[in-house]
């Protein structure tokens, strides 16, 4: 019923996951699987490319959390690029903008990638917030 | 291939010699006969015994040469195999061959009798007496073997142990029986030995000749062709015996009335083999005959081990809620119906990701034994979806079983129900090589497919038990669930709250509550733990205890928030977080103080007439609990104080509320909900509620299972302004 997909790309440093279709519940693992399998990998440094994503749940919000860290933890980053305003709008209702880096596309999200290695990660919120509608 | 194709040529080059020997070592042996008979002398009695067991020796060889050629057939008995239906005909083939045999055999002994008769005395008698005993010798000797050859698959079908050993004590007490003539002249009575051994022989032979079962392959017409040519052959094989000694081809020893076979003139011993091999085939193509003509039950045990096989099952498929049991009896039938020695079930455990197929019964042996004969999974691999039938076990390089283990033949039978993939195989193995023939394998293979088709009911059932089994659990936790929605909602002087929870099929994580906090003062949170089941029920649990303790210890949603944030964090798993919404209401000023921690903006809805009118939403920042550092939740929350007007409403809700879709997917949205609310704040707060609830069930496409759950708490602040409606509150939950 409902359809999902990730698909894989590289942009400079930077791992472009590109997601399209409905990410909920039952398709979250997927997603979830694709993530662990980037980092598996040694790539940390991931954009999520929302651009196709029509719909999102909490299951998938959970997903982005759950990886987070683990992101983070590995010296990367998970950077969402290019959402929907309709989607956009479920993850600034949760405060995702707080938490996460948000970019308009996966070009200038991939671009983040080189202020994180100049170390300047704490303003790196605020453009993205200034997304919000 | 090509090393096949050589070692097909040495086998065809090493039976040609074979009989090139055959053949040398008769004409040699009646060489020397004749010899001694054109001298007029008789031989020693130990060149005669030389020169029998040479014989008797030639027959044996004829007879192993000949057997090997049979066994080197084996795509022939693979065409049998694949083709039951034609399997009926091979037993009136080789009762035909034998018969042919026979005739030509007595046309042989007729000639001899007539040449004998016609021909005059002296020495020219004499010569044509030796000629033709010598060639009858070697006639008989052949006839033997034929004999031997067409009647051996007949009595060894569906061979069993006991059966294959009476088949090799009686030719092998044959043998020694013509051994113990060696040497004795030729019209002497029977030495005691001699007699011995013959009466051996033809004990075995009538062990034997209740060994018919090949009657149950034939067809009603196939029957009748049967047994008359069971009965022609013995009247041939009786008729040769007779035409030998009593009628004119015999010779007359010293005159006297009493004649012996001409063809003992070759070989005492290989003619007696040769009357012995007559005697004991007449005695089974007797019995065949009766068999085939009354009915005789010689054939019937193994069908009725086939219907116990299949009532066993029948009954275990009954109760398939033990699958053990089932598979236990899967293994237990072949060998209950006498179909095998041993069998076992493998199966692969696709549930657990486990392609490969283990044992998981065994009868006649051990699991372990089971595990350890072969390798069932390539086996079962290598059948696909058709029986594999191993005549010679011990050969194939999967069956790890050492030779004399009890593993002689094997066969492979995918147990698939139909139009599935195999889920696994049944294997079952006899001690003695060669020892499936086609119908064998024709009724385990029905018995397979019966058994594949019980076990696809067990999964089925055990997957229905499964799921009622999750439903059970899915009814307690839902009710859990609605114990922790409030029984009563605040009741203060100027404030009406109503309350609605419509629950989805699948248990959620919306939550809701309101506490009266003071005299004037209620507090009011909806909250949604992400993720379903009972894992968010838990959460909604842990939260009602913070709740219930912590709201009442500040009148502040922030600094609610931020504890609930910090008690909550460490029991959430990483990627589950709660949403939530708090507001705590003045009813004496209309102060309403909202903090958002990452949850649906409430809208506050009020009269259009006034400054700041309309609906809207009360979007102030703040991240979900459970999202990020404590730190980072305090930071971000932002808490908003609105002073209400008489008669604004407020909503809180779920995002089941606005995510709902119509038929064609599209949500419901915070625009409709705005307009919906500016159209109905004006009613009382249950009014609002129900309005509300109304309209998105007309949107929704699935009304009355809402993919999510919804819940609504609608709170109005001095309605009773007018004077016409006073506060009150209600909450209500639909299950």
């Amino acid at each position: 019923m409902s359809h999902f997909s990730v698909s894989f790309s590289r942009l400079g440093a930077a791992r472009v996951l590109a997601l399209s279709g409905d990410l909920d519940a039952h398709t979250a693992p997927e997603f979830e699987a694709a993530l662990a399998a980037c980092l598996a990998e040694g790539g940390a440094q991931i954009v999520a490319d929302g651009s196709g994503l029509t719909y999102v749940s909490s299951a998938g919000l959970g997903v982005f959390m759950a990886m987070l860290e683990p992101a983070r933890a590995a010296g990367g980053d998970i950077v969402i690029a290019a959402l929907p305003e309709r989607v956009f709008e479920t993850f600034d209702l949760l405060g995702f903008p707080e938490v996460f880096r948000f970019a308009p596309s996966a070009a200038e999200a991939a671009a983040l990638f080189g202020d994180i290695s100049a170390g300047e990660t704490a303003a790196a919120g605020a453009p993205a917030a200034g997304e919000a509608p | 291939m090509r090393r096949a194709a050589q070692a097909a040529v040495a086998t065809a080059g090493r039976r040609a010699a074979a009989w090139t020997g055959v053949a040398v070592g008769f004409a040699a042996v009646g060489a020397a006969r004749s010899a001694y008979v054109l001298a007029g002398l008789a031989p020693t009695v130990a060149t005669s015994a030389g020169l029998d067991a040479v014989a008797v020796a030639l027959v044996v060889l004829a007879y192993a040469v000949a057997s090997r050629g049979e066994a080197a057939r084996p795509e022939a008995a693979q065409a049998d195999a694949a083709a039951p239906g034609r399997g009926g005909a091979w037993p009136v083939r080789s009762l035909a061959r034998v018969l042919a045999a026979a005739g030509l055999l007595a046309l042989a002994e007729g000639a001899a009798a007539a040449a004998s008769g016609s021909v005059g005395g002296g020495v020219v008698r004499g010569l044509t007496a030796a000629a033709s005993g010598l060639t009858l010798g070697v006639a008989e000797a052949a006839f033997a073997v034929a004999l031997a050859l067409g009647l051996r698959p007949l009595v060894l079908f569906r061979r069993g142990r006991w059966t294959v050993g009476l088949w090799r004590a009686a030719l092998g007490a044959t043998v020694v029986s013509a051994l113990a003539w060696a040497g004795s002249r030729i019209d002497v009575a029977p030495s005691g030995p001699a007699v011995a051994f013959d009466a051996a022989a033809i004990m075995f032979g009538l062990a034997l000749v209740l060994r018919q079962r090949w009657v149950a392959l034939l067809s009603g017409r196939e029957r009748l062709a049967a047994a008359g040519l069971v009965f022609a052959l013995f009247a041939a094989l009786v008729g040769l015996l007779a035409l030998r000694t009593a009628g004119a081809g015999g010779l007359s020893v010293a005159g006297g009335p009493e004649r012996i076979p001409a063809s003992y003139v070759l070989s005492r011993s290989v003619g007696g083999l040769a009357s012995l091999a007559m005697g004991l085939g007449a005695m089974y193509s007797l019995t065949a005959g009766l068999v085939l003509l009354f009915g005789l039950p010689a054939a019937e045990p193994a069908r009725a081990g086939e219907r116990r096989a299949f009532q066993a099952l029948a009954g275990f498929a009954g109760s398939v809620l033990d699958r053990a049991a089932l598979v236990q009896a899967i293994a237990h039938g072949p060998v209950e119906a006498g179909l095998a020695d041993a069998a076992w079930v493998v199966l692969s455990d696709l549930d657990h990701g486990d392609l490969t197929a283990r044992v998981a019964a065994a009868e006649g042996l051990t699991v372990d034994a089971a595990t350890a004969a072969a390798d069932s999974d390539a086996l079962a691999r290598a059948a696909g979806a058709t029986p594999l039938v191993l005549g010679r076990a011990e050969a194939d390089h999967r069956v790890h079983a050492r030779p004399g283990s009890g593993l002689g033949s094997l066969v492979v039978l995918p147990l698939a129900a139909r139009g599935e993939a195999p889920r696994g195989a049944l294997l079952a193995a006899r001690r003695t090589p060669d020892a499936y023939e086609a119908d064998d394998v024709a009724a385990l293979d029905a018995f397979a497919a019966q058994a594949a088709l019980a076990l696809a009911n067990a999964d089925l059932v055990a997957g229905a038990l499964d799921r009622e089994r999750l439903a059970r659990e899915l009814a307690l936790a839902r009710e859990v669930q609605m114990r922790l929605f409030p029984q009563s909602l605040p009741c203060l002087p100027g404030l009406d709250i109503a309350a609605d929870e419509r629950p989805a099929r699948e248990i959620g994580g919306d939550y809701y509550d309101a506490i009266t906090l003071s005299e004037t003062c209620a507090g009011v949170i909806v909250a949604d733990v992400s993720g379903k089941g009972t894992a968010a029920a838990f959460h909604m649990a842990e939260l009602k205890g913070i709740f219930g303790v912590g709201a009442r210890l500040t009148r502040s949603p922030t600094e609610f928030l931020c504890r609930a944030s910090e008690a909550l964090g460490p029991s959430l798993r990483v990627g589950t977080f709660v949403s939530a919404a708090y507001a705590v209401v003045d009813a004496a000023d209309g102060t309403l103080a909202v903090a958002r921690a990452g949850h649906c903006p409430p809208v506050l809805a009020r009269d259009p007439a006034l400054a700041d009118g309309g609906a809207r939403l009360l979007r102030g920042r703040g991240v979900a609990l459970g999202l990020g550092s404590p730190s980072l939740f305090r930071r971000t929350l932002d808490e908003q104080t609105v002073t209400l007007a008489p008669g604004d409403a407020v909503l809180f809700y779920t995002d089941g509320l606005v995510e709902a879709r119509d038929a064609a997917g599209e949500e419901w949205g915070y625009t409709r909900l705005l307009a919906a609310a500016e159209r109905h704040r004006a009613l009382p707060a249950r009014a609002v509620l129900d309005a509300l609830l109304a309209e998105h069930r007309a949107w929704s496409a699935t009304p009355d299972a809402p993919a999510d759950d919804v819940t609504v708490v609608v709170l109005k602040w001095k309605d009773g302004l007018t004077g016409s409606a006073p506060g009150g509150s209600s909450a209500s939950h639909r299950a």
